[in-house]
């Protein structure tokens, strides 16, 4: 196990490829907890999440021979895992794929310093409490950084609905974020 | 370039891990190769669709293609050239004995076209291959020796063409010069299709078999038969505190009962010793479903399993006799859950179990039309389904089947 452990991405791809037990072992040792955290954020629900990202990764295993070293495997397994999150999703058509119009009303947003504050698990959980459409595409835009082009494709809608759900979405995790940092006085 | 807040909480949250409980891995592991397992199943069923649509091409080719026996006109041209064209340069010598003709030669060796089909020679015509000591003396012998070839040309045919009769061809080479008359000219030039239809009912065994897979005895108080429907808990002598006792933990136990099965199939005749064997098969699994709790109550519960089967087989004729028939095949063969209860709760079964079988069937032809047959076969179960049925335990069982078939 020590050198596999030190191995590289394309090392340990092309081990896991060939079968070895140990290599996928080793694989699900360095991503699955970041895989499972990334599941979570799209689907909310923690046992949902933990099987989608089984699924994720026995469909790595079976195709890691495809990875191709032009980003990190940890990069390649991500998209796996969105790709299998969001057919997952459309399939189950939890998704309220429409346009929204946008409102008058402007939220302030709140300030990096601020945001900058607030613990990883409170943003996990703000960022799980929005409605699953927007959530995706907060996830999609703001962490995966995909642009409102590849969203289009992806979830098969108008990229100006993809902007107007994003903005929807920022609108509620502002309000959210600013809730937060007024409870907790920071 | 300024960040947005976004950015930042894009960043955060880019680097999280979420901790996974400890059995996650071997978790992950049955999955896994739950997942293998279902793969292959797929591939054994692609297998056997492939194999299947081959056959019926094979099948398909075999019909359309025109017969090996040539037609009599094709014979005749062929046999019977223009007299000066008789003697060709590459010829085979046939040495023909007084008693097959009973035109006046005398006992020489002779010189036919090597275009006759010497396919099977009979004993009493012996094959040399001297061409040298060959020579066509005159035009009138040249004639005798057609008229000859003819009747040895019948002969040939007679043993090629006729071997599944094996009825000797008798002609009187005075009647006709050319032979026509033998050769009745609607004779099919094509193979028929032949197609049969069995109905069966079959019972099923495991040659390991262990009807009861587990020792039913109830630890306490009396316990349900098995044939009772009605889901029935028995609580021990202290319905208390067995009460109080936690019932989340069970463990199953199953007695399956021998399926029944009964279906029609068609078999599809090849040739006169190749044919596909298909159909639809219902198969019935009954089985007794003890759940013993962890306060040693138990229930007990009927289970019904109702598949239905499409086979595909390869049946090969191994003795072909006017009133009994001996044939060996395998395929294999697709099952699908339509109903299953237990305890009449529904139960559902998504996915389609597959299995290998090897046959071994003894007809007997009561009239042409109409066979009895019996059918021993041996099958394998390349997967065995979410519901526990008998056949989930026994990946091997031996069914012997037995019915009518009516041929066309």
């Amino acid at each position: 196990m020590a050198e596999i452990i030190k191995i590289e991405d394309i090392e340990l791809a092309k081990l896991c490829a060939r079968g070895d037990d140990k290599a996928r072992k080793e694989l699900y040792t360095r991503y699955a907890a970041y895989l499972y955290a990334l599941c979570i954020r799209y689907v909310g629900d923690k046992e949902l999440a933990r099987d989608l990202m089984h699924d994720a990764i026995i469909k790595i295993f079976d195709t890691v021979g495809k990875y191709k070293p032009t980003g990190s495997l940890k990069s390649w397994c991500a998209r796996v895992t969105v790709n299998m999150v969001i057919d997952h999703l459309r399939k189950s058509r939890r998704m309220d794929l429409v346009p929204l119009e946008h409102t008058q009303e402007k939220i302030p947003e709140p300030q990096n310093e601020e945001v900058a504050k607030i613990p990883k698990a409170e943003l996990m959980r703000m960022v799980g409490e929005l409605p699953e459409t927007k959530r995706v595409i907060f996830n999609l835009f703001c962490v995966e950084g995909y642009s409102h082009k590849d969203i289009a494709q992806m979830l098969d809608i108008k990229e100006k609905t993809s902007s107007s759900l994003l903005f929807k979405a920022r609108e509620q995790l502002a309000k959210n974020v600013r809730d937060y940092i007024r409870k907790n006085g920071l | 370039m300024m960040e947005d807040w976004t950015d930042i909480i894009g960043e955060e949250l880019e680097s999280i891990e979420e901790p996974l409980p400890a059995d996650d891995w071997s978790v992950l592991q049955r999955k896994y190769a739950a997942s293998r397992k279902k793969k292959r199943a797929a591939l054994f069923a692609w297998a056997g669709g492939i194999t299947s649509v081959a056959a019926a091409i094979a099948l398909v080719l075999l019909l359309i293609r025109p017969s090996d026996v040539p037609s009599n006109d094709d014979i005749v041209a062929e046999q019977h050239p223009p007299i000066e064209e008789v003697v060709p340069t590459d010829t085979v010598s046939i040495d023909t004995p007084s008693d097959t003709s009973d035109t006046v030669i005398p006992k020489k060796k002779i010189q036919i076209p090597a275009s006759v089909n010497v396919v099977k020679p009979s004993d009493d015509i012996l094959i040399a291959q001297d061409n040298a000591e060959e020579q066509v003396p005159e035009e009138e012998e040249i004639f005798e020796v057609v008229k000859d070839t003819v009747s040895i040309t019948e002969r040939l045919l007679a043993d090629a063409g006729n071997t599944n009769d094996k009825k000797e061809v008798t002609k009187d080479n005075q009647t006709d010069y050319w032979g026509l008359d033998d050769f009745p000219d609607d004779e099919p030039k094509r193979k028929r299709i032949k197609v049969s239809v069995g109905l069966s009912g079959s019972a099923s065994a495991s040659p390991i078999i262990k009807m009861y897979d587990v020792n039913l005895e109830p630890p306490q108080g009396d316990m349900t038969g098995p044939g009772q429907k009605d889901s029935t808990e028995v609580e021990t002598p202290e319905p208390a505190r067995a009460l109080m006792r936690s019932k989340s933990s069970y463990t199953e136990k199953y007695r399956h009962e021998i399926p029944k099965s009964f279906g029609v199939s068609a078999r599809l005749h090849i040739t006169d010793r190749l044919s596909i064997n298909t159909g639809l098969n219902y198969t019935r699994y009954a089985s007794d479903r003890t759940r013993i709790f962890s306060d040693y109550t138990y229930q007990n519960d009927r289970q019904y399993v109702h598949y239905l089967g499409i086979p595909v087989r390869l049946d090969w004729m191994i003795v072909n006799r006017k009133h009994f028939n001996f044939y060996l095949g395998a395929g294999i063969q697709a099952d699908k859950c339509i109903y299953a209860t237990v305890g009449g709760e529904r139960l559902h079964e998504k996915e389609v179990l597959f299995g290998l079988n090897g046959a071994m069937g003894l007809q007997f032809n009561i009239v042409p039309m109409v066979g009895l047959y019996f059918e021993p076969d041996i099958s394998y179960s390349l997967n065995e389904g979410s519901i526990q049925t008998y056949r989930s335990r026994e990946p091997f069982v031996v069914t012997v089947r037995g019915g009518l078939r009516f041929n066309f």
